[in-house]
């Protein structure tokens, strides 16, 4: 009874946890309203996560959650120099904001989702953490990552053309149940990467039986195929280049891990050792591989222009010149520049990034001034001002590589540790092309998954 | 920089907390990675401000009595004396919504000064708008015999009111825009003896709060006080003068211009276009970075692990090398076929190539139609090649199909003026600037419309002492007499796929529904 206790605390938790991040994953679907009950209770969630009154209230506590993460909980006996510690960075990026919030006389559905998804992703953070005083937290973890991979698979199923707003040359882009087929792209390429990280995991288990372990295999090998499906279709240019990237560091760490010369290295978790050991382990055909892929695109750019195939011919899209979509953000990249130039200290503040860009700084050849909302870093760096954007800079470099090495990690732990900082990655380039941050789907996701591999890496197992 | 990260490590033995605290910071930016990111982001910062042409300034006025005000000033660079505007905005406007109409007159060569005011308090105005001047008169790159006042809507009245009650602080022009100022109650009527700045009043044609004839009536009053009035009447334009605001307020600016400084107005007119054309190519910026690079990577060279034995390659690697050669030779064939010839001169040769390996199999027939032209000696491949591929996609895009015969003519042909050495490279910026707009209309009347509109806000009309031309010179210059509009307005209109021309009177007509019409023409032309 004794064990039982806390083992039944532990799983209502736990429960608690999966179901409140459920409905704040799909609170803003667009389905959701359509539906009974469960689009009544994804309203109630939407009043209370954007109800104005309740700004402060969440502000204060996720400052409390990050204090406390900052200087109240200990990592394994690691000691580490407060500007080292990436907390430290996060709580004066947050004390920037909040200042900034102090002046901010419109408050937005932008301001209380950051804040909101940031306070999940701390709660799940402290939860793991209390949940590793019991034992294993990798369960957790699990149940959390699983979730996730399995709701994004359904999501791939909610297709109905008639509520997509986006076509490409006459063909709908694939949306899911969200209105924004760059956010759906993104959140399955998210999907498509923690999918393999995952089943890289189960494949590396030696307490699972081959035929489960078979089962597994296939279970997963179909899951990625949907979400992959769902990531083409979405025709999303900045998904296909971030999940590129974040199946790259996957591989790249994954392999790195089986070669033995640098066991010691990869058990540091380290971004940046990983991919050095990616390429000293590749060093001899690195060059060779290097050209031929590139020789390969060239020749198949060259050759392919008069497609008919609407991803290829997206893709191809990238170097049109003629096309306004990348160009445009590319302006209101320049736009967002000067505005950080002009107020580099604390910004424009809140809700104002859009109107000052539309009034001040948007060249004569754009007439919509959306695109500067494309770019979450140029909007942290426009809102908070430059500071408070190196801080966040500092604070994800410093959760993604710069974690001190623990050397009572299990190799499990590392592998899911690695599979939510890849997810967390493609998050990261998609973010730059298509934004996410100020967004409850993805900003949510992103969170979980950066707090669940920093508390991988770092919870004593 | 890793001697200082020495050096702060043997200082640590003194303060060791401190100390290593400072070493692992350092440590952590001096990283590649970090390093390199930094360094572009500052480069691209310094690049975006230095291609910026205006310079804004937000400050706060405190105002004796009353609470503070926000202001806003747009510069155009480079930083000199101006003439100044100040701008007071309608009833609910606020200082972050003026920014487009301050920027209209700063492109002019204004220094334009959004003032906010208290809108319920009537009383408080004077005191605020006088802080405002005040503050003005303290700044050096202020020309205070040049000072325009701009009111709109409620701001209008506040200011014929301040200009009334205070005679001596009167500017050297007022522009009234919209508001009640020609109601018979209002202050403005009738004047005061002490009356002594010009006045332009500015209406929508379509102002529902007010009628035309109320404001013809009142600028015959006033010219009858000898009070110097100017009316323009906006055609079509509703009381907030939308879609034609743009336009409107350059040529407000436009007209201050011309009264406040002379004859020579235009002489020196540098356009912004102009200024971001010669601002230096990121690439400059990009400088440290690179060197960062190249440095790490020359240190990372040096103290690479030598291999003291070179093992024989076995015949997979041997293979494996050839066929990278193979790809790469092949890879580099097809990009140097694609790349250089639109960089030769239009000859038999280049032209060959582009038949066989450039142009697209649906868009031959255009390449054939236009290549046969003889307009291209001495001109460069490309200048061909991108009206061929543009107007071939632009086609494609739009909602009208012109007949072949008429497409090629008006369309296609960069031809406008038919005059020896005409340049041709206009398509691109006016395509880029002009075919987002128009995307969504279904007819050729309707994209006219829109590209009148926004030229006549890129382009001011005047009468410079040597007139620009040539259609890239316009849109460089953004400054032209009457005939060159014309001729930059046909551009446009081809630009987006409206068959268009110049009639023999030189104005430019375009073709619509079955025949050839007159192009409408600009809101604001020249005042």
């Amino acid at each position: 009874m004794s064990r039982l206790r806390p083992m039944i605390f532990r799983i209502s938790i736990t429960l608690v946890f999966v179901a409140s991040c459920f409905i704040v994953f799909y609170a803003d679907a667009i389905l959701i309203p359509y539906n009974g009950l469960i689009g009544s209770l994804a309203r109630c969630v939407l009043d209370v996560i954007w109800q104005n009154s309740s700004e402060w209230l969440v502000v204060t506590a996720t400052i409390s959650y990050v204090i406390f993460m900052c200087f109240g909980a200990k990592n394994d006996g690691v000691s580490e120099p407060p500007l080292i510690n990436p907390y430290l960075w996060l709580l004066a990026c947050l004390i920037l904001a909040a200042y900034n919030l102090l002046f901010t006389s419109l408050i937005s559905i932008q301001t209380l989702t950051f804040f909101w998804c940031l306070f999940i992703g701390m709660a799940i953070s402290l939860q793991i953490k209390a949940d590793g005083e019991y034992g294993d937290s990798t369960i957790m973890s699990l149940a959390f990552v699983l979730l996730l991979i399995i709701s994004l698979t359904i999501s791939t199923f909610y297709q109905i053309p008639k509520w997509h707003l986006f076509k490409y040359r006459g063909v709908f882009r694939w949306s899911g149940p969200w209105d924004n087929p760059n956010l759906f792209g993104l959140l399955m390429g998210t999907g498509v990467v923690i999918a393999i990280g995952v089943l890289f995991f189960f494949m590396s288990n030696k307490l699972i039986r081959p035929v489960f372990k078979g089962l597994i295999i296939c279970l997963f090998l179909i899951l990625i195929m949907l979400m992959w499906r769902g990531l083409l279709y979405s025709l999303s240019r900045g998904a296909w280049v971030a999940t590129g990237i974040g199946t790259f560091y996957l591989l790249a760490a994954s392999d790195a891990k089986n070669s033995p010369e640098t066991e010691l290295l990869i058990s540091s978790g380290a971004f940046s050792n990983h991919l050095r050991r990616i390429i000293r382990a590749h060093r001899k055909y690195m060059l060779m591989e290097v050209i031929m892929i590139l020789c390969v695109g060239i020749i198949i750019y060259w050759n392919m222009q008069q497609t008919h195939w609407h991803p290829a011919k997206r893709a191809m899209s990238l170097t049109n010149w003629n096309d306004f979509s990348w160009r445009n953000r590319l302006l209101a990249c320049e736009g967002a520049l000067q505005i950080m130039a002009e107020r580099p200290c604390l910004g424009v503040g809140w809700n104002q990034t859009e109107l000052i860009y539309d009034n001040f700084y948007m060249p004569g050849k754009i007439f919509e001034c959306a695109a500067i909302t494309m770019n979450d870093y140029f909007i942290l760096g426009t809102i908070f001002g430059l500071p408070a954007l190196f801080c966040f800079g500092f604070y994800i470099y410093g959760s993604m590589g710069n974690t001190p090495p623990k050397k009572s990690q299990s190799p499990e732990a590392h592998r899911l540790s690695i599979a939510c900082r890849a997810g967390v990655i493609v998050l990261l380039v998609g973010f730059w092309f298509d934004g996410g941050l100020f967004k409850l789907e993805t900003a949510s996701t992103f969170w979980i998954l950066l707090e669940l591999g920093n508390a991988e890496t770092r919870q004593n197992v | 920089m890793f001697d200082q990260q020495n050096r702060l490590a043997n200082a640590c033995r003194v303060r060791p907390d401190i100390c290593q605290v400072l070493v692992a910071f350092l440590r952590t930016i001096t990283e590649f990675i970090p390093l390199l990111a930094l360094l572009l982001f500052l480069g691209a910062l310094l690049w975006a401000r230095r291609q910026d042409p205006f310079s804004r300034q937000w400050f706060t006025l405190k105002v004796t009595g009353h609470k503070s005000i926000p202001c806003v000033i747009v510069l155009s660079k480079p930083i000199r004396r101006y003439p100044v505007v100040v701008y007071i905005h309608r009833s609910g406007g606020i200082g972050l919504t003026d920014g487009k109409d301050l920027r209209q007159m700063a492109e002019i060569g204004f220094a334009t000064v959004s003032v906010e005011y208290d809108q319920t308090n009537e009383t408080a105005f004077a005191a605020e708008f006088t802080a405002a001047l005040q503050y003005l008169s303290r700044q050096s790159w202020v020309n205070t015999n040049a000072i325009a006042w701009v009111g709109e809507g409620l701001g209008s009245d506040r200011l014929m009111t301040f200009a009334r009650h205070h005679p001596e602080q009167q500017p050297q022009l007022l522009v009234l825009v919209g508001g009640n100022v020609s109601t018979p109650s209002s202050n403005l009527y009738p004047p005061t003896l002490q009356w002594k700045c010009p006045l332009l009043l500015v209406r929508g044609g379509q102002d529902e709060s007010l009628q035309v004839k109320d404001v013809q009536r009142l600028t015959a009053v006033l010219k009858s006080d000898n009070v110097p009035v100017t009316l323009k009447i906006i055609a079509g334009a509703p009381h907030d003068l939308a879609p034609e605001r743009g336009a409107v307020f350059r040529g407000i600016g436009e007209y201050c211009l011309t009264r406040m400084a002379g004859a020579n107005t235009w002489t020196n007119y540098h356009s912004i276009a102009r200024w971001q054309a010669e601002a230096p190519p990121f690439w400059l910026f990009c400088l440290p970075a690179v060197a960062w690079a190249l440095g790490h990577g020359v240190w990372r060279w040096r103290r690479r692990v030598v291999v003291p034995e070179k093992t024989p390659m076995r015949w997979y690697e041997i293979g494996l090398r050839w066929l990278a050669v193979i790809m790469a030779a092949w890879a580099l064939t097809e990009t140097c076929l694609h790349l250089i010839p639109p960089h030769l001169a239009v000859s038999d040769n280049t032209l060959t190539i582009a038949r066989r390996i450039i142009i697209q199999p649906k868009q031959r027939a255009d390449f054939e139609t236009l290549a046969a032209q003889p307009i291209w000696a001495e001109q460069k491949l490309y200048a061909l090649l991108e009206h061929v591929e543009l107007a071939g996609y632009n086609r494609e895009l739009i909602n009208w199909q012109p007949d072949d015969p008429i497409y090629r003519d008006f369309v296609l042909s960069p031809v406008i003026t038919g005059k020896a050495g005409e340049d041709f490279a206009w398509r691109r910026p006016l395509w880029e600037e002009f075919y987002p707009r128009i995307r969504h209309e279904s007819s050729p009347e309707d994209a006219a419309a829109i590209v009148v509109r926004h030229l006549r806000e890129r382009v001011t009309i005047a009468g410079p002492p040597h007139p620009a031309r040539e259609v890239p010179a316009i849109w460089l210059q953004q400054l032209t007499d009457e005939t060159g509009f014309e001729i930059i307005y046909v551009a446009a209109l081809r630009s987006v796929g409206v068959p268009a021309r110049l009639s023999a009177a030189g104005q430019a007509e375009f073709y619509a529904g079955g025949q050839w019409q007159p192009a409408p023409r600009p809101a604001v032309s020249r005042w």
